[in-house]
């Protein structure tokens, strides 16, 4: 008797393991396609529209009735704008000499975040900080209160996208001096007879190229795509790109504002394949140093 | 032959800075939203902030903002976990991912608004392919609908907060999973007895980010918010339309201090900002 219930239960338990492993696997298979969705449906989110903007700014015609033509029209029309290459160089202006200004500024204060203990350090950081979190509207109509005579140029602009970029900066070179263990290679140098600024200047600043290259390129990226501060306070003397976008968004045909939006993403691409490159560099050189900490 | 006061050269020019330019107009700021108006005698107004608090409106708008951005960002956060796992695990296609994802960091709130209007517009991709396929128009102007306007913040919220995650769980010890498995968790299990409260800091701290970063953003309400109330486009509206600058200056600190509170609610949940900045 023990023996046939044994052979039956032997016999009939594959059975329900096997239907208990087909709900297992269709149930994974459910659960693995929507978590494979939710990682394609951003990216698709970004990269479609991306395209058809492409698409669309090379077409003769893009409306509900059809797709027809191809045309350089829009892009021709786009430099041929008022105040559209102004606004390019003018922004590019402001970039740039953003990204110098973070250089001269940010550099000193983080090597100084790590190197020094110093009164008030924190707060110091802290306030420093502030820009991520407080909306740059608010932070746009403080600037405009407290230098009125300077609202309507572009040293205003200028100003808030030293001061919005700079806890970016400060961030990743900080981060990347933790990672190194520059104290020992600084005081080896001292030892050798290298006074101070000869130091920063053959040890510390070779070794601090990748992160400023990359801290360099989002100060870039940020001062270059912010809206709201610089909307804020566009002017007709200082009227950055982003600004200008926005008039071709509701002024103008939907093909020539994505000829602008393509002009405008297209002077980004560089920085972006900078940061790209060399994000990758800066992990990779990071992480030994992660594990011993 | 160090001097006790060498730090004070490295630090001056941004400390010269912040003051100048930062502490000292968020100062003025506060300052410029109590100033009293000239039939005022005294040194210090409240008119405005009970102006904007008594006013229903006002209020409303307030409520909306948050009614937008709080559960857009909650659903986020949690629906970018895969992705942020994905990029952090350095899966197949992760530099392609951190790329796009750095891409859409890279576009400011106007051209996110754009994008959108590029999906979900009038001539959208979605409604030319429904045309294409059933011949109707129902995606037709989605953009523009509130429902529209939430789907509109999910996709631009998505990206960021996978981003934040991913560099957060990079530095994370994340070989706890495979042992869980061989314990014999299956994966809800390991999403919920064991990620969850592994994670927890790093997701509250992305949420209230994610959340800050809605609550300011401007570009995409601007273009395709018609109907629906939003506090900053309120902001801009008094600050441009009705010139009024010392109303604008008390919404604007309204505006920080709502946002300061619900970040604060948050953070009661484990979790601030700082998580996300220090190694």
């Amino acid at each position: 008797m023990t023996f046939t219930k044994d052979s039956a239960r032997a016999g009939s338990a594959p059975i329900a393991d096997q239907g208990k492993n087909a709900l297992k696997v269709l149930s994974n298979a459910v659960l693995n396609c929507f978590l494979c969705l939710l990682i394609v449906l951003p990216a698709a989110g970004i990269v479609l529209p991306v395209l058809s903007m492409l698409v669309c700014s090379f077409c003769r015609f893009w409306s509900s009735a059809g797709i027809k033509g191809i045309t350089l029209r829009w892009y021709e029309e786009v430099f041929q704008y008022p105040m559209f290459l102004d606004s390019i160089v003018l922004s590019l202006k402001i970039s740039l000499l953003s990204v110098l200004a973070n250089n001269v500024i940010g550099l000193p204060f983080a090597y100084a975040l790590i190197r020094f203990r110093f009164p008030g350090k924190n707060i110091i950081n802290e306030t420093l900080r502030l820009p991520i979190v407080i909306p740059g509207l608010v932070f746009a109509l403080s600037l405009i209160i407290s230098f009125r005579h300077l609202y309507g140029s572009w040293y205003l602009i200028f100003i808030a996208s030293v001061v919005f970029s700079l806890p970016f900066y400060v961030e990743t070179v900080v981060n990347a001096l933790r990672a190194f263990d520059f104290v020992v290679l600084e005081n080896a140098a001292r030892t050798l007879g290298a006074a101070t600024l000869k130091s920063h200047w053959l040890v510390l600043l070779p070794m601090l190229r990748v992160p400023v290259i990359i801290a360099s390129a989002t100060v870039f990226t940020i001062s270059w795509s912010e809206f709201s501060i610089s909307f804020l306070l566009a002017s007709a003397n200082a009227f950055p790109v982003s600004g200008l976008l926005y008039s071709a968004y509701t002024g103008t045909s939907v093909q020539f504002s994505s000829a602008a939006s393509i002009v405008y993403v297209a002077v980004l691409v560089p920085f972006l394949i900078l940061l790209y490159r060399y994000s990758g560099n800066m992990r990779t050189a990071a992480k030994p140093a992660n594990r011993d900490g | 032959m160090k001097t006790r006061g060498a730090f004070l050269i490295y630090i001056f020019p941004a400390v010269l800075v912040v003051l100048l330019f930062l502490l000292y107009p968020l100062i003025s700021l506060v300052f410029y939203g109590l100033r009293p108006s000239a039939e005022e005698k005294t040194i210090l107004s409240f008119a405005n902030y009970s102006k904007i608090l008594t006013n229903r409106f006002y209020i409303k708008t307030i409520i909306y903002s948050i009614v937008l951005s709080l559960p857009t960002t909650i659903v986020a956060v949690f629906a970018s976990l895969s992705a942020g796992w994905h990029i952090a695990e350095q899966r197949t296609g992760t530099s392609f991912l951190r790329t796009v994802f750095t891409f859409s960091y890279a576009f400011g709130g106007i051209v996110y608004g754009v994008i959108f209007v590029f999906l979900f517009g009038n001539v959208g991709i979605v409604s030319l392919i429904e045309g294409f396929l059933t011949n109707t128009s129902v995606t037709a102007g989605f953009a523009y609908t509130p429902l529209g306007l939430f789907v509109a913040y999910l996709i631009f919220q998505m990206p960021r907060s996978a981003l934040f995650l991913a560099s957060a769980l990079e530095k994370m010890d994340r070989d706890i999973i495979p042992s869980s498995r061989t314990l014999g968790a299956n994966k809800v299990q390991i999403f919920t007895l064991v990620l969850l409260p592994m994670f927890r800091k790093q997701v509250v701290s992305s949420i209230i980010l994610i959340f800050s970063m809605s609550m300011a953003s401007f570009g995409v309400a601007l273009l395709i918010a018609q109907n629906y109330p939003i506090f900053t486009i309120l902001i801009y509206q008094t600050f441009s339309g009705s010139a009024n600058l010392s109303l604008a200056a008390s919404m604007a600190i309204i505006l920080f201090l709502a946002v300061a509170f619900v970040n604060m609610a948050l953070s009661l949940f484990g979790g601030s900002l700082n998580d996300l900045h220090e190694r």
